[in-house]
């Protein structure tokens, strides 16, 4: 058995920014990281964030990582990281296993923060697994993190901001952006980004999804079709349309798996994308000691991850009796921050989400 | 419709406009007609212009 006093689970922008707060407090943490690097999302995010100064706006995803990452490498004394490494188990009393490089490991902690994320949604229909039919976050690692081109002629499910900045990015990538897809009444991303793919002259339909994909080795066209209020398609409303590679946008889901294994009060909150933990508001689950920072208690932007770990970094140090030097000015910091990243109408679904978790 | 193509509607454009007096130099028109929680125009505009 390992002991240690911080455990982080995940080192996306959550939990590397809550190794940093913490760290600053004097709380020794290890990350535990399941890819080979420590980063998450933003390592594939080559586009300019959007929210204020403080979150990095204006700045790269990917130069926003390396910011993250470096803030943790360089406090080193305090900071461990293990990469390739899966937690695979969480107990109530606070023991994890982790399967590292073909061996388990049990690690007991004082407190535990939960920084997993959130994974792809999938859609269903006919010939969905035929090669060429992408989730968006595969489209974002083949072309901009390994410079693959994952087709010639795209079309893109869903027009959330994910799906709106990759469809420019596949543009700039010279990809040919057939159409953007949204079963929706409305498009559901920041409109200067739809209104920036249309000035390029890409047709976005809202009300039509995609019903069948046809090819015998790989995708070569797809049926969509119409959808009414129900959201069933509407008989004889189907087109084909040519394309050699489809990607699939249609948002997130929390990865908190682990939390409904340790024990830990859950609730399906569709405004925050799916199965979520019930917090205080210090960010603490049902669990005793056991924490949850960005994604994997609602799906938010990466700036909305980073200020939660800081926030949740904050509050455990003060748990493990390392108050942080300046924790009262930063605690209404971060509050702050939060509170403007989810203001206005784009902020709502997460406001009453929160609402429906907050214990 | 904006929310549903992405093409703003004359009325939104025109809504960015500054007045006619304001007119007499180009200016530049920003396309942002929502409420969204960011401020990177304001805070990268060489010209101090731009305030939320």
């Amino acid at each position: 058995m390992i002991y240690h006093d911080l455990v982080i689970i995940g080192g996306g922008p959550a939990g590397l920014s809550a190794a940093k707060v913490a760290a600053e407090a004097g709380v020794k943490s290890l990350i535990i990281e399941r890819d080979f690097k420590v980063g998450g999302q933003l390592v594939k995010q080559t586009h300019m964030f959007f929210g204020s100064e403080k979150q990095y706006a204006s700045t790269r995803g990917i130069n926003i990582a390396s910011i993250l990452i470096d803030d943790v490498f360089n406090k080193s004394d305090y900071i461990e990281v293990m990469t390739e490494a899966t937690v695979v188990g969480l107990y109530s009393d606070n023991i994890i296993t982790v399967l590292c490089k073909e061996k388990y490991i049990k690690i007991k902690a004082k407190a535990i923060i939960v920084a997993t994320g959130a994974s792809e949604k999938f859609l269903a229909f006919e010939n969905n697994d035929l090669p060429g039919i992408y989730g968006a976050g595969a489209v974002q690692t083949l072309m901009n993190v390994h410079g693959v081109l994952p087709g010639q002629k795209v079309v893109m499910v869903g027009s959330g901001n994910i799906g709106l900045i990759v469809s420019y990015q596949l543009l700039q990538a010279g990809v040919d952006v057939v159409r953007v897809i949204e079963a929706a009444k409305n498009i559901g991303g920041y409109k200067v980004h739809a209104s920036k793919l249309r000035r390029l002259g890409v047709e976005i339909k809202t009300g039509q999804s995609i019903k069948e994909a046809i090819g015998k080795d790989c995708v070569e066209k797809i049926v969509v079709a119409e959808l009414d209020n129900k959201w069933e398609f509407i008989e004889g409303t189907e087109e084909e349309i040519e394309v050699d590679a489809v990607c699939i946008s249609v948002g997130l889901s929390p990865l908190s798996s682990v939390l409904s294994m340790g024990g830990a009060q859950m609730k399906y909150v569709a405004f925050l994308g799916g199965t979520v933990p019930m917090i205080d508001k210090h960010h603490e689950t049902t669990i005793n000691n056991v924490f949850v920072a960005g994604d994997v208690c609602g799906v938010e932007e990466a700036s909305s991850a980073i200020v939660e770990g800081y926030y949740t970094g904050l509050l455990v140090s003060e748990r493990l009796g390392f108050k942080h030097p300046n924790h009262d000015e930063l605690y209404k910091d971060f509050k702050n921050q939060l509170a403007n990243l989810r203001s206005g109408p784009f902020g709502k679904k997460t406001r009453l989400g929160l609402k429906e978790i907050l214990r | 419709m904006l929310k549903t193509d992405g093409i703003p509607t004359k009325k939104q454009v025109l809504s960015r406009f500054p007045n006619e007096e304001l007119l007499d130099r180009p200016k530049a028109i920003t396309e942002c007609y929502e409420d969204i929680p960011c401020n990177p125009c304001s805070t990268s505009c060489p010209f101090d212009a731009i305030h939320i």
